[in-house]
């Protein structure tokens, strides 16, 4: 007889709850959003003897108080979905921290397993954990693990399978003391009163986050009959004190238990944090972040570049091939020659370039280094107005801003996090990289290089920029004082970056199978009809819409064909290469498109460079656009990045479009 | 050495006690979950100019100096330098 | 107290870096250093010559501490070649990745191993070897390793 059950993975974060998580569930997992929040849901299945398992990996928490998102979404979910079993999954390295949040979620009543994790670590440490006490004190059976060696895992889902069969639900009680239970009485015999609202959370546990001043626990209660009653007996004076109380009694309760079930749980210092005095040290400490992405970045393009010139050859070969005539009728051979090999080829091209930056990303976030640049970067961060947490989105935006935006999630300030959302596109994504390589190699030739580093400084100062201009005036206050755990330095696995560069880069290809080919098919209709006309000449819709937009853009010295290419740009801004390819009549070929270019006497050396500008800093991309709608859930600040984009990009580009050739003039 | 002082201004190897966490809400409730609250014990592991790098319960936590000053500190004593090399100097 | 022979190597190799890194930042700005150093394998590169900078740093503040006898001698030299040793790759690996390039896809361009040889990838090799005989232990306390 088949049976489900439910299961679900609690934990504090670096615990190694995803690698678990990933060798429980392979490819039957499935990664979405938790309703209503921007927080991402991960689920999966996966088969124990007679049993069908879903398992739900929660956000990764310290506690299971309301500091964060993450924490009222894995709470709310134990108590309204009532998970069959609870997996707490512990670091073993990291025992004592990890034992504050067992009891938080011992006070949940649900049924607990606790898998000690990285205990190869923990052994080789000298740390040994007396499973026999931790049963016999806790109440809560421990299963050995080594999430990323898979061990552990089938002992784990019998046990976790014979909890959820055989247990009950038993509050394990930690005593706070008479006065403080006492208190607690009176609240729990207050919301016996709603037997609806005692039905759904269980009332000690409500009743204790009550006392700790926890708003959501207050929030459920509006509506409730026993609501009045309720908020008169915790209106005391001495609220606070009971608050801090009660965390003294927790940790008491650890402290107790703790040699009893644990020894040799000190740790002393070790190589990670002699490693840290050098890389935190006030003077080398940047300098060496600074190397390190100098590194990075050399590494990506150097090895991308055999890989694009590989990829630019198959593609020159496959639209030789239609471009022969072999392919009825005609316009199916156009379609796919000009419309999604030239659109979607010049995205392909530079795939090799964003998997390769994000994995390197990968190396650095799981090796822990990442964690301390962020620290080394605070002060500089600070002076703008972020946090050190936002390092980290805004160095993964300049290989893709989606998954960037997406990254932003761990800063718990809402101004921090919306101020760090909103600068980020000006980070250039790989994205403008194929503009800016085609515009530079033609018109500055020698100097590409140097141009295309500068227009990269030139995002990040518009992006820090923007940030002092937002905390001046729309989002004013200090950026939320630095706080993060520093993992242990660790040689990172090649298997775990592969796959957290997967994670991210895959969010690309999507962009690039959906979005580039639809907009791709798109412009290469606009540029094919009304049937009959010239491809891509002033007659075709494009055509016409360019017209339509040329006065806009007049000012810049944008002729037709640039305000359509950067209208397709709008979609994504990879089309924009492919667009004036078409517009330009080139095709796929790059080698027509410059001679064409060079051939405009309305283009220019300066011209290009303020096109360059312009679509560095314009305006998301429509992914893009998706994701900040989506993590900020507001369409008041998704039309502001729109709108604020175009301005600054238009602004700037005057400026190049003024300057310029005084400058030139002068030199 | 005794009294009470915020920890930014301790330096690398020392090893205190925590008297007072000068922060509220949730922010409070964050630093307890992390182990950071009175009378638990905290070693300096890196010091520059007020921001840290700490050790509580076994973790590593970096600060940075406005978040170092609401934590006050007592008790506190001096690693030995064997304890500090970490490793039997050659 | 520090051995002399690892301060000396940090002495040593601090000094290496450094030179070699202020070279090749000078190389770029005077065309005249440029020739002359070009024989010697070094490059004009001033993003590079910035990391050798880095790095020889990081060697000469392992020479320091270790001189002084203080605590954190033996981490400054063993992250100093580790990053001479990360660096080396990164090096090595574009290197490699620009001459498959030129062989495989284009026509003409000619290749030589000896392109193989920057201040970045020789300068490393000494300092790997070190951190393989001195530093195995320290990098093996790491956990996870």
């Amino acid at each position: 007889m088949k049976k489900t059950i439910r299961i679900a993975l609690a934990g504090n974060p670096n615990v190694g709850k995803s690698t678990i998580f990933n060798a429980l569930t392979g490819s039957r997992q499935h990664v979405g959003n938790w309703p209503g929040v921007t927080v991402e849901k991960k689920s999966g299945w996966v088969k124990y003897q007679d049993y069908e398992i879903e398992v739900v990996d929660l956000p990764g928490t310290y506690s299971l108080t309301a500091y964060s998102v993450d924490e009222v979404v894995a709470r709310d979910y134990i108590i309204d979905e009532k998970p069959d079993v609870v997996i707490h999954v512990v670091d073993a390295t990291n025992f004592e921290r990890n034992l504050y949040l067992t009891t938080q979620l011992m006070e949940l009543g649900v049924p607990l397993v606790m898998a000690l994790n990285m205990s190869d670590m923990a052994e080789k440490a000298g740390t040994a954990i007396n499973r026999a006490s931790m049963k016999k004190f806790f109440e809560i059976p421990v299963v050995r693990t080594v999430g990323s060696r898979a061990e552990g895992l089938e002992e784990l889902l019998r046990t976790a399978v014979q909890e959820a069969e055989t247990s009950p639900h038993h509050e394990h009680a930690i005593g706070y003391g008479d006065a403080i239970e006492r208190t607690i009485s009176g609240l729990v015999t207050a919301l016996g009163n709603d037997p609806a609202l005692a039905a759904r959370y269980p009332p000690r546990w409500l009743a204790i986050r009550l006392l700790e001043g926890d708003d959501n626990a207050k929030g459920k209660l509006s509506g409730s009959p026993a609501q009045a009653h309720v908020l008169a007996l915790l209106n005391t004076p001495d609220l606070a004190e009971t608050e801090a109380a009660m965390a003294d009694r927790r940790y008491e309760v650890i402290a107790a238990l703790l040699p009893q079930v644990c020894t040799t749980c000190v740790k002393e210092m070790n190589s990670s944090d002699l490693i840290d005095r050098v890389i935190t040290n006030r003077y080398l400490g940047i300098p060496i972040f600074l190397a390190l992405m100098w590194g990075a970045f050399q590494l990506t393009f150097a090895v991308a570049a055999p890989f694009m010139a590989a990829i630019d050859a198959l593609f020159g070969y496959c639209a030789g091939l239609l471009a022969s005539g072999t392919v009825e009728p005609a316009w199916l051979g156009s379609l796919l020659g000009d419309g999604i090999i030239g659109g979607v080829g010049s995205v392909i091209i530079f795939l090799p370039n964003i998997f390769i930056l994000l994995f390197i990303l990968s190396l650095l976030e799981d090796s822990g280094y990442l964690a301390r640049a962020a620290f080394v970067m605070d002060r500089l961060m600070y002076a703008i107005g972020l946090p050190g947490k936002s390092f980290i989105p805004m160095l993964i935006g300049l290989g893709c801003n989606v998954p960037a935006i997406m990254a932003t999630r761990t800063i718990e300030d809402k101004n921090d996090r919306l101020i760090t959302i909103l600068i980020n596109p000006f980070m250039s994504c790989g994205a403008r990289l194929p503009v800016f390589v085609l515009l530079a190699g033609i018109f500055f030739t020698a100097d590409a290089g140097t141009m295309v580093f500068f227009l990269y400084l030139l995002g990040i100062a518009v992006a820090i920029g923007s940030a002092w201009l937002f905390r001046k005036t729309i989002l004013p206050g200090k950026p939320a004082p630095f706080l993060m755990e520093m993992p242990p330095y660790r040689l990172p696995t090649l298997a775990t970056s592969v796959r957290h560069m997967w994670d991210r880069g895959s969010m690309y290809i999507r962009k690039a199978g959906g979005i580039i080919l639809t907009g791709a098919v798109i412009v290469w209709f606009l540029a094919s009809f009304p049937y009959g006309v010239e491809y891509g000449s002033a007659e075709s819709y494009a055509g016409m819409l360019g017209h339509l937009l040329q006065p806009i853009f007049a000012p810049l010295g944008f002729d037709w064909k640039i305000a359509v290419a950067l209208l397709f740009g709008f979609i994504a801004k990879e089309i924009v290469v492919g667009s004036l390819g078409i517009l330009y009549g080139a095709g796929e070929d790059e080698g027509t498109l410059a001679a064409a270019l060079l051939a405009d006497p309305s283009f220019g050396p300066v011209t290009a460079f303020a096109l360059m500008v312009f679509v560095l800093l314009y305006m998301p991309c429509i992914a893009a656009l998706a994701v900040i709608k989506k993590e900020t859930g507001s369409w008041k600040w998704t039309l502001f990045s729109v709108g604020y984009g175009i301005t600054v990009a238009y602004i700037l580009a005057l400026i190049i479009v003024h300057i310029a050739p005084v400058i030139i003039g002068r030199i | 050495m005794t009294g009470t002082m915020p920890l930014s201004f301790l330096s690398p190897g020392t090893e205190a006690t925590v008297v007072d966490v000068r922060a509220d809400g949730g922010l409070l409730r964050r630093l307890v979950a992390m182990g950071i609250y009175s009378s638990s014990r905290v070693t300096v592991v890196c010091s520059d100019r007020g921001s840290l790098i700490i050790t509580v319960a076994g973790t590593r936590y970096a600060l940075s100096k406005g978040m170092a000053m609401k934590i006050l500190v007592g008790g506190y004593t001096h690693e030995t330098p064997e304890q500090l090399t970490g490793e039997r100097a050659s | 107290m520090a051995s002399f022979g690892k301060t000396l190597f940090a002495a040593v190799f601090g000094i290496l870096y450094l030179v070699a890194g202020i070279v090749m930042i000078l190389a770029t700005v005077i065309p005249y250093l440029a020739e002359l150093t070009g024989p010697y394998l070094i490059p004009s590169d001033p993003a590079a010559g910035f990391v050798h900078c880095v790095v020889g740093l990081v060697f000469l503040s392992a020479c320091q501490r270790l001189g002084e006898g203080t605590a954190n001698g033996h981490a400054f030299l063993y992250v100093g070649m580790a990053l001479a040793l990360i660096f080396g790759i990164i090096a090595l690996l574009s290197l490699l990745a620009q001459g498959t390039e030129i062989l495989l896809l284009s026509e003409g361009e000619s290749w030589d191993p000896v392109q193989l040889l920057v201040p970045m990838v020789y300068l490393a090799l000494v300092p790997a070897i070190g951190l393989y005989a001195w530093g195995r232990e320290f990098i093996g306390n790491l956990t996870g390793a």
